[in-house]
């Protein structure tokens, strides 16, 4: 088949405290977890589902409400929280539009649209999603993970993603933005699936794979 | 003419009717609107954390409320001739529902908290607060009358 995702130019001016092959070893390894998620995506709706090389770029608050999104739009975000090993959330963030889009796409034909169906079955996505990427990256770091039940919220942008950060000891006005975006037919899904890992648990995965 | 001057996530902005000052997706975050009435001067700061002293890099004053405030104060104070400074402050949600298993408490609360106690150091009486809860605020202060608006996702309106 065709590859129907166009790749995204992706300028990452990455300012921190990685080497390029650390950067390269954890963009390897997110972009394996993203795989997994976007394969379990694409037999969740039964459509192909592709995705970009994933984005690791250090930026400030003010570039990511600039650049990925407005901090005044309102979001549909449903956390996981990672446990074990290894702390942090994972958050899935979808526009209102295409979460209606999404969970149509899961559900039988003609089944009535309800909000309460949709939020749950969202949930349930993303709880897949997650526990994709984590089983192929626990394989990869032989590290044992765990995730809580996800929860969904509604907000603005703006301060669900700077209490994200701040929840996961991330103080710093530069945050780490890691995530993977999903494509389906050439067209950007609306979403997105951040990974937010408490200070210090890169550098533990890296160690984990650096023999 | 007046114009809506934007402040972002730890910034401060001070300035005079008839513009108004407003700050957009407070989540733990707290803001807080500083005024004086006779000179209609006000200011608004948007703080991320309550206290500075576990840092090694303050150099972003804004960031912390105790150096953002006593900041931002000593801005006004400039212009107004340290005319006495009234207070409204919106913010400090714990947006999600682990938010208060942290250790020490939320960061949403742990900001308010740090906010009253650094107005009431610098002795400015706090006229109002709509602070809490699970949900994001925007805030609009119109320096005319400092009238604040807290505006919520779910379109609630509050007027303080």
């Amino acid at each position: 088949m065709r590859q129907p995702f166009a790749m995204k130019a992706l300028v990452s001016i990455v300012k921190s405290n990685y080497s390029a092959t650390e950067l390269d070893v954890l963009k390897e390894v997110i972009n394996i977890g993203g795989g997994h998620a976007a394969t379990s995506l694409s037999q969740l709706i039964d459509k192909p589902v592709h995705m970009t090389v994933p984005v690791i770029e250090m930026m400030d608050y003010a570039a990511v409400f600039e650049q990925i999104m407005p901090e005044e739009t309102v979001i549909k975000a449903i956390i996981v929280r990672m446990m074990g090993d290894a702390e942090g959330v994972f958050l899935f963030t979808v526009d209102q539009q295409f979460s209606k889009d999404l969970v149509a796409m899961m559900l039988p034909k003609n089944t009535p649209y309800s909000e309460a169906m949709a939020d749950s079955a969202l949930q349930e996505l993303v709880n897949i999603l997650v526990n994709s990427f984590l089983n192929a990256v626990m394989k990869l770091i032989d590290r044992n993970l765990i995730t809580s039940v996800p929860i969904m919220i509604e907000d603005m942008f703006g301060a669900i993603m700077s209490s994200a950060y701040m929840e996961q000891s991330q103080y710093d006005d530069s945050i780490m933005i890691i995530k993977n975006e999903f494509y389906y037919l050439g067209d950007r899904l609306e979403s997105s699936l951040y990974f937010i890992p408490k200070p210090g648990i890169i550098e533990k995965m890296l160690t984990a794979l650096t023999v | 003419m007046s114009d809506e001057l934007r402040v972002g996530i730890s910034d401060y902005k001070v300035a005079q009717q008839p513009d108004s000052l407003i700050t957009v997706g407070l989540g733990s975050c707290v803001g807080i609107a500083l005024y004086d009435p006779k000179t209609k001067i006000g200011g608004l700061s948007h703080i991320m954390l309550p206290d500075s002293s576990a840092f090694k890099d303050t150099n972003k004053v804004e960031k912390f409320a105790d150096l953002a405030v006593p900041h931002m104060v000593s801005e006004i104070n400039k212009l107004t001739n340290n005319n006495p400074l009234i207070a409204k402050i919106a913010g400090g949600a714990s947006m999600f529902q682990f938010s208060k298993d942290l250790p020490h408490g939320s960061i949403g609360d742990r900001n308010i908290l740090a906010v009253e106690k650094v107005l009431q150091q610098l002795g400015i009486p706090l006229l109002a607060a709509h602070t809490g809860g699970n949900m994001g605020r925007t805030m609009i202060i119109d320096l005319a009358t400092f009238t604040v608006t807290v505006r919520m996702v779910n379109r609630e309106i509050i007027v303080l």
